[in-house]
């Protein structure tokens, strides 16, 4: 099975989804000044929405996608890819993302931001220590400096400290 | 016919230190963000937005058009010195900027893309300023049925134009109309937010595309870094721009920007497109042919002219209509709208004096491009092999900080990191991200005039076809519909093989 079939699969789980979710999730109240018109309630676009995203959807499934030759015309293209390996890695780094989400309010900007920092700057190859500090700190902090003092952006302190 | 009270009251708008000063840092940023390989020009502008909100328009507006300006001659740094485009539209540049670098001709492509890329810029900003007025006045006309018919037009045209599938674009745009509908619809009843208060307003935009643009690319270059790729310092010790040869380019110049001023006029196009028509037609109209993909001045002149010139006219859809014809163009309505500046018909009546003020801002970012390119284009030689360790993390904390300030809530942050996972999935599996962008953008003004066309024609869709301008607009959406996917099926064989079955 394509990489695409795959994509079109997961795509027709999540309009599936939508559509079981719609009655739900929205208003069935006629619009104002649509009195009369059932048609124009919360759901009416929502359904036209799912309608066209099964579409691509399926019509992906069905014709597999296009094959990079196909698509491009060069005979020597590489086929579009998503590794299982990569993406466990992007959803890695995604979930760095989401704990620092996690502790930014109660570690405060400048801690938060300044391991995050020094955790992709390792990651990348940052092999001196001085280096790794001199990034995750000074880089935050001028940032910080700029945003609460100039741009006037209250950015959270520790709740530690 | 332009404005001129307005036009003379924009002048003097503009020309203040301040507004200027952020002219200058906003293209001088542009060309330094342009020139990193990995780092985008939407990203840059991206990014760049949370920070404009504490700026007044005249201000804050003027750098982010610096930003862009900049950012597209930018990508063409790296796409002559190390053949890698920082933008899409620089890679008809790398076929001869790469090999003029390699014959140690590397100063005099810089020089040319810059003259090209200012030259076609200045030229097709000028026929927009001209253009503008007579355009709004023609979407004055415009009622919610002929919006809706704009819009659908708008989004098959960038849907079907953009990217190598229909399917895969036409995905991306149902799933952009999709999160739009997270919030509340046009009677204020929530809608798909699951109990969740910050759901209530829908997804932020701007951490949204932070996530698409900035996130996904960080994710991209850490995931696929090419570990054995060595930096080398390109040589730039050669010649620069000379007369002779500022005489030999200037017809391509002026070919290749008519052509982007063409295709900058049409949202969905943009301007990959147009700086590969603008290579192929310097090729064709040249007298030495056979020096294209050897190391061509008028190819890289070709290129750059092309590309840039689409610049200007890409603002008419935006600025009449509200459609934006690609993703800078999105990003750029998000910071017009937050800066209170709504696109359409009113806006030069609102905001007439502030909006040439803009627009001449954007003729002068040319010349402040052009003396920024020529000064600094040599000494940024040096960015193109800064370490990544550096640029990653350093683009991570703007990141996080841009997508926080927009509500100053760590939700938006949350967002900004599943968005950049979600993109970085589209950009592997080919999926383009502007009709999703624009359709993210345009689904609320969409589903609000569809919805009050009903009203009027009383719940009869056929009321669309009494409108001329609308059932116009509805009858071309559904050619390109036929064309497009008549075009795609023959691509793939399949016309023949129901041929063949028929027989």
């Amino acid at each position: 099975m394509t990489q695409d079939r795959w994509l079109a699969l997961v795509c027709m789980a999540f309009g599936i989804f939508v559509i079981l979710a719609i009655p739900y999730q929205t208003s069935s109240t006629p619009m104002p000044g649509a009195r009369g018109f059932d048609l124009l309630n919360g759901a009416f676009f929502p359904k036209i929405a799912v309608a066209l995203f099964m579409i691509g959807a399926i019509w992906i499934f069905v014709t597999g996608g296009p094959s990079a030759k196909e698509a491009t015309g060069d005979e020597d293209a590489a086929e579009p890819s998503l590794s299982p390996v990569s993406l466990i890695s992007a959803g890695g780094l995604t979930l760095l993302l989401l704990v620092y989400v996690a502790v930014f309010e109660w570690a405060g900007y400048i801690v938060s931001t300044a391991l995050l920092v020094a955790i992709i700057a390792i990651v990348c190859g940052q092999r001196s220590i001085i280096g790794l500090l001199l990034g995750a700190v000074v880089f935050p902090v001028i940032l910080y400096l700029f945003f609460v003092n100039v741009a006037g952006v209250p950015l959270p302190q520790p709740e530690f400290l | 016919m332009i404005d001129y009270a307005l036009f003379y009251d924009g002048l003097l708008a503009i020309f203040n230190l301040q507004s200027l000063s952020m002219v200058l840092l906003g293209v001088l940023v542009g060309v330094v963000v342009g020139a990193i390989p990995g780092l985008t020009t939407t990203m840059a502008i991206a990014l760049a937005v949370p920070m404009t909100f504490f700026m007044p328009p005249l201000i804050g507006i003027p750098f982010l058009i610096g930003l862009y300006k900049g950012g597209m001659y930018g990508g063409s740094i790296p796409a002559i010195l190390i053949s890698t485009p920082g933008t899409g539209a620089a890679v008809a540049t790398t076929l001869d900027g790469y090999p003029m670098t390699l014959k140690g001709k590397g100063k005099l492509a810089l020089h040319t893309a810059l003259v090209a890329s200012a030259t076609g810029d200045l030229l097709s900003d000028i026929v927009f300023i001209v253009l503008i007025a007579q355009l709004v006045l023609l979407a004055k006309h415009f009622g919610p049925p002929e919006y809706f018919a704009v819009f659908i037009f708008a989004l098959v045209l960038i849907s079907m134009a953009t990217g190598t599938s229909i399917a895969k674009g036409l995905l991306s745009a149902a799933f952009g109309l999709m999160l739009s509908l997270v919030g509340t619809d046009t009677s204020g009843q929530w809608r798909f937010t699951f109990g969740q208060l910050d759901l209530v307003s829908g997804f932020a935009f701007v951490p949204l595309l932070i996530g698409l643009f900035a996130f996904s690319v960080v994710i991209e270059n850490i995931v696929h870094h090419d570990r054995d790729a060595a930096a080398r310092r390109p040589d730039l010790s050669g010649e620069g721009m000379s007369l002779p040869v500022l005489k030999r380019i200037m017809p391509t110049i002026l070919r290749s920007t008519g052509i982007g001023v063409l295709i900058g006029a049409i949202p969905g196009i943009g301007q990959p497109v147009a700086a590969m028509l603008g290579y192929t037609t310097a090729q064709r109209f040249s007298k030495h042919p056979e020096e294209f993909g050897k190391g061509s001045v008028e190819g890289v002149a070709g290129a750059e002219a092309a590309n840039n010139a689409v610049n200007g006219p890409s603002l008419i859809p935006l600025l009449t209509f509200g459609i934006p014809g690609d993703i800078v163009t999105s990003v750029l309505l998000g910071a017009f709208m937050v800066h209170g500046l709504r696109p359409g018909p009113d806006l030069f009546v609102d905001h007439g004096s502030t909006m040439y003020a803009i627009l001449i801002g954007m003729v002068v970012a040319n010349f402040m491009m052009l003396a920024v390119g020529l000064l600094i284009a040599g000494r940024i030689s040096r960015l193109v092999t800064l370490p990544r360790y550096v640029l990653l993390p350093s683009v991570m904390a703007f990141a996080v900080i841009g997508a926080y300030a927009v509500h100053n809530s760590v939700f938006d942050v949350a967002v900004m990191a599943v968005f950049g996972f979600i993109g970085y999935g589209m950009r592997r599996l080919e999926i383009p991200m502007a009709p999703l962008v624009i359709t993210l953008l345009l689904s609320h003004d969409m589903e609000s005039s569809l919805i009050r066309s009903l009203i009027i024609f009383r719940g009869d869709f056929t009321g669309f076809l009494e409108r001329p301008i609308a059932a116009g607009l509805l009858l071309l959406t559904a050619i390109v519909i036929v064309l497009t996917v008549v075009s795609a099926w023959r691509r793939s064989g399949t016309l023949s093989k129901i041929r063949s079955v028929s027989e």
